[in-house]
């Protein structure tokens, strides 16, 4: 059956697996047109129809669905990035078999951020972190998701004590960004200071 | 400083620090303006350094600057205050601006508070600050039970352990890029004697 709203073909560059590999400060890719054409809009419309609670605390202040998705387009959208044929894919690009996904839409106004951290829960088990970036009416300014380079000190309990950006991923609509989750894939979403970020976000599990 | 609390002040602030399940309070007037302007032109002569580790925070601090005779106030302030006899730990000054933040984790990895100690936070900014953000959070058990906002001349009280965090939210870029959008803080740490 062919994807309603993914473009497979893009997915299944066999030359991904060696980006994801080679890159740094830890495993990631960046894959523009993601989606067919017109559905980068279409999840839009849709998220813009699902309730969005708004969420502040230590590191992180913006809007957010539930956890789990209501409106039939997202949710078909979710049961599509977790089909056979999609981790079929992303088992060979990052060496990883996955099972299932959360997916979340995430919405950033001036003034939002999430402040840097790893997603690295040893008991929740995330193994990859994805954001989807969607159309939106106005354009974006901030809202990059920056990549942290870690230094840490064998010495000292392996703690970290130095950290440089190594990577500024701009939001642009229909790009997916995927990184491996660990101990150190530290990470931040600048906060945005013009326009609206929007997102489909979660993590895919072993 | 002291002096400019009446004991019946000192009896409300007493009973309103007491009254919190974790002991804290914060309240206006500590300091005049002129003694906060001479604080920021002292810890700047003595300068900042920049603290930059994404994981734990972002901010200037001045931790060598020893003002005793203010310390020693403070304390005998917070000591009135709390009922507690108590000597003066680390001190830090603390300046933050538009993007500076600092996660619990920047207070996790610093040496830990001991039981029956306290932090008391001096505000001596110049001006409110004009954006969003800023407060210091104090976490229990991965509860928020109080919160510090930035208010100038104001100071706040709060008793630690090794089981309260405190993080400092993000200060947004609505602050605008003048002086009055440094927020200035004194930390110290206030031990039992």
């Amino acid at each position: 059956m062919t994807p309603r709203f993914i473009d497979l073909d893009h997915l299944g560059d066999p030359s991904l697996a060696l980006d994801w590999a080679e890159s740094a400060p830890f495993p990631h890719i960046i894959l523009d047109d993601f989606l067919r054409a017109g559905q980068s809009k279409v999840l839009f419309d849709a998220l813009c129809e699902e309730a969005l609670v708004d969420m502040r605390d230590e590191i992180y202040e913006c809007e957010a669905t539930a956890v789990a998705l209501t409106h039939p387009t997202l949710r078909a959208f979710h049961d599509e990035l977790t089909s056979d044929a999609v981790r079929a894919r992303l088992r060979v690009l990052t060496g990883k078999e996955l099972t299932r996904a959360d997916c979340r839409g995430f919405v950033y106004r001036p003034g939002h951020y999430l402040l840097p951290h790893s997603d690295h829960q040893e008991a929740v088990g995330r193994a990859v972190a994805f954001a989807l970036y969607l159309d939106t009416p106005e354009a974006v300014t901030g809202g990059e998701l920056e990549l942290f380079a870690c230094t840490r000190d064998v010495d000292a309990n392996d703690e970290i004590v130095a950290t440089i950006t190594a990577s500024l991923i701009e939001p642009a609509p229909s790009r997916i960004v995927l990184f491996e989750v660990g101990e150190i894939s530290l990470h931040q979403i600048r906060e945005v200071t013009a326009g609206v970020r929007v997102s489909l976000s979660g993590w895919f599990y072993p | 400083m002291s002096a400019g609390q009446t004991n019946d002040a000192i009896a409300e602030l007493r009973e309103a620090y007491l009254d919190m399940p974790i002991p804290a309070v914060q309240w206006g007037g500590v300091i005049g303006p002129s003694t906060a302007a001479d604080l920021r032109a002292r810890v700047a002569a003595s300068g900042y350094r920049s603290f930059d580790l994404a994981h734990r925070g972002r901010y200037d601090v001045n931790d060598w600057l020893l003002d005793r005779d203010l310390f020693a106030t403070l304390a005998a302030l917070a000591g009135e205050i709390s009922g507690a006899k108590l000597t003066v730990g680390r001190a830090r000054f603390v300046r933050s601006v538009r993007g500076s933040y600092a996660l619990t984790r920047d207070d996790q990895t610093s040496a830990p508070f001991p039981a029956g100690s306290l932090e008391l936070t001096l505000d001596f900014s110049a001006a409110p600050l004009e954006s969003t953000g800023g407060e210091a959070c104090y976490r229990h058990r991965g509860q928020t039970f109080f919160i510090v906002k930035p208010a100038p001349l104001a100071c706040a009280l709060v008793a630690r352990s090794p089981t309260v965090f405190r993080y400092d939210r993000y200060i947004s870029h609505h602050a605008h890029p003048s002086p009055t959008s440094e927020l200035h803080r004194l930390r110290l740490e206030l031990l039992s004697a």
